[in-house]
């Protein structure tokens, strides 16, 4: 082994141009002589064209774009036109390739972080989700595919951007840096831009001027909510046109319904508890009211002749009058697994501070035997994002007879998901999420709240 | 991707058609661009001399009977625009002994066709470094930054950068003999 990594370390400097002329002649008498030698530089050789390939493109894969191409060709592959078959074939070569690379857009950030499923498309239809740090990337869109995902991102005058959960945003830099937020939370750290190109984020309902600064933009359904941590940023209602400038330490709310003014807040005092409104906190989930469970119940008994319709109807009008906000959030199924995902923020201006005393309470019901991660995404105090952390529970410690389950999780519990070790404590929290790692896993929360 | 297993599917003595000819090159251009990168030493150039081999091959008077003479053709076309490359570029002297070349060209040619799944870990093998390797590999064989370029960018010594590298090279090796091993297992 030792041998191994002393001819590397030789080689390296052979390549380098690096060693006295006597060495170098003796490293080309042993690449002659020794086969191991030269399978250790063919090595080098190979992972370099493969690591220039995946930072190109931030790892999108050549091969599956050319499978592609190959088989264009030979669905078209007459015995006439042979020529234009085979110039047809250079040019989608060609494109495929250019695509890629620097030849074909120019890339305009490098990733800087990543953690998660994330896809990149690009244009002509360009997916990838072999995304690596240091990747480069020219203009398309950016998708977290999962609760536990985020990328940073720097354009080239080291502006930075971290998307974080569940997020879609579409970068692009001709005359101007944009950004279409089309869901999700992005923060963003902008180095000063020309006043008259300013950085412009878009999102459903409000576009935003940024000429240099720190601040944070929920996209939501219906509303964007922007708080500037430094600096100064113009936000633009979609609705109506109204603008409003926001500088540091307050937020805006503007929602696609609302046709008031843009109130500017401050940040609220913060708190060190928090209580999910879970129908209004829900971003990945299905609410289910109890009515709604109840109306089922009620049905399937009628329609098996356990009941008169007539009966039904008293006992459905009996509880909706007792209880008008109970429910809970279904997990949805996707690619990564199945999903609740609660925002903290997304309709409060209050600052929810994680404490070391503090723990957070779980209750809701599951029904299957997979192990679930409940997670925390974070903002940091003066803004920007904050890290995500997690703590895993094996699914027999949340079964009942009844599949109902209350666990409570010390926020020390919580480990950071990249482990860099850095604290929770002191942190905002953002978003709480649960994952299970089976899609077809089934759970659903009646409740989320932070004590102390 | 299965399309990759078997590129040539006529079993006549008739000459291989264009989509053969490209499918067999697309399979190992990982090892033709690595050919030519032996030559420039350059990422960029090198995956540029690819594509000029697989533009030759489709546009040139060329015609192959069997995958081994494609590849052949595309080692040796991929040298020949590589020490072009290097005329036009650099210092021709740099340029590794012909003989030297053409053993690594023989290796390459005598492996087996194993490059689609070793490739694949390999990706997959540098999407696990930590983020600091993965910057130094960056700046080594995308940017094509000399060791001793990253070691004064790192603020750090050259021989470190080095040491480093060497032991990046190794443990992706053996992550991706991992990877492959584990694929063999799992078969």
């Amino acid at each position: 082994m030792n041998d191994r990594k002393s001819t590397l370390e030789l080689l390296l400097r052979y390549l380098d141009n690096d060693l006295p002329s006597d060495e170098r002649t003796d490293v080309e008498d042993l690449l002659r002589q020794d086969g191991a030698a030269r399978e250790i530089f063919r090595e080098i050789a190979q992972q370099a064209v493969v690591v220039a390939d995946v930072a190109r493109v931030g790892g999108a894969s050549r091969v599956e774009k050319t499978a592609k191409v190959s088989s264009g060709i030979r669905g078209r592959s007459a015995t006439r036109q042979r020529l234009m078959l085979a110039v047809a074939a250079i040019a989608l070569l060609a494109v495929t390739v250019s695509l890629l690379r620097r030849g074909g857009e120019p890339e305009i950030v490098t990733i800087k972080a990543l953690n998660g499923p994330v896809e990149w498309i690009g244009s002509g239809g360009c997916v990838t989700r072999e995304l690596v740090v240091g990747g480069t990337l020219p203009g398309g869109t950016i998708e977290l595919l999962s609760a536990y995902s985020w990328i940073e991102f720097e354009f080239l005058d080291e502006s930075t951007v971290t998307l974080s959960g569940q997020a879609a945003v579409t970068i692009s830099e001709q005359k101007q840096k944009e950004l279409h937020l089309r869901y999700g939370s992005l923060s963003a750290n902008v180095q000063p831009q020309p006043t008259d190109c300013p950085m412009l984020v878009h999102t459903p309902s409000a576009e935003l001027k940024v000429l240099g600064t720190q601040f944070n933009v929920d996209a939501l359904f219906e509303s964007t909510r922007l708080t500037v941590n430094k600096g100064r940023v113009r936000l633009k209602r979609l609705t109506d046109g109204r603008e409003v400038d926001v500088t540091a330490k307050y937020e805006v709310t503007a929602s696609m319904e609302g046709q008031d003014g843009l109130p500017l807040s401050t940040r609220g005092r913060a708190v060190s508890v928090w209580k999910s409104a879970l129908r209004t906190d829900v971003v990945r989930g299905k609410w289910l009211s109890d009515h709604w469970m109840l109306g089922m119940q009620l049905k399937k008994a009628v329609a098996s002749g356990q009941m008169s319709k007539a009966d039904a109807v008293a006992a459905y009008k009996n509880a909706a009058a007792f209880d008008a906000e109970g429910g809970s959030v279904w997990a949805d199924a996707s690619p990564y697994g199945s999903l609740v995902l609660l925002s903290v923020t997304q309709l409060s201006a209050t600052p929810v501070v994680l404490s070391a005393t503090a723990s957070i309470r779980i209750k809701g019901r599951l029904h299957s035997s997979d192990s679930v991660k409940f997670g925390l995404t974070t903002k940091k105090s003066a803004g920007g994002f904050g890290g995500k952390y997690s703590v895993s529970v094996e699914g027999d410690a949340l079964r009942s007879d009844d599949n109902s389950f209350e666990i409570e999780l010390p926020l020390n519990e919580f480990d950071e998901v990249t482990e860099s070790g850095d604290s929770l404590i002191g942190k905002e929290l953002s978003d709480w999420w649960c994952v299970a790692e089976s899609s077809s896993a089934k759970f659903e929360i009646t409740s989320v709240e932070m004590i102390e | 991707m299965s399309g990759f297993r078997s590129c040539i599917r006529s079993t006549s003595d008739m000459a291989l058609s264009e989509q053969d000819i490209l499918c067999v090159l697309m399979k190992s251009r990982d090892r033709i661009a690595a050919a030519a990168w032996v030559v420039v030493r350059d990422a960029q150039a090198a995956e540029d001399i690819f594509q000029n081999v697989a533009i030759k091959a489709m546009t040139k008077e060329v015609s192959f009977d069997a995958e081994g003479a494609v590849l052949s053709w595309g080692f040796i076309t991929a040298r020949r625009e590589g020490i072009d490359w290097m005329r036009r570029h650099r210092n021709e002297t740099s340029i590794l002994d012909a003989e030297i070349l053409m053993l690594l060209e023989k290796d390459w040619l005598s492996e087996s066709q194993r490059e689609d799944s070793r490739t694949k870990a390999l990706r997959n093998c540098l999407r696990e470094l930590p983020q600091k390797s993965a910057e130094i590999l960056r700046l080594r064989y995308s940017k094509g930054l000399a060791c001793g370029a990253i070691a004064e960018r790192l603020e750090t010594g050259r021989d470190a950068i080095y040491k480093r590298l060497s032991r990046l090279h190794q443990a992706l090796r053996e992550c991706v003999e991992t990877r492959l091993a584990d694929a063999r297992v799992d078969v």
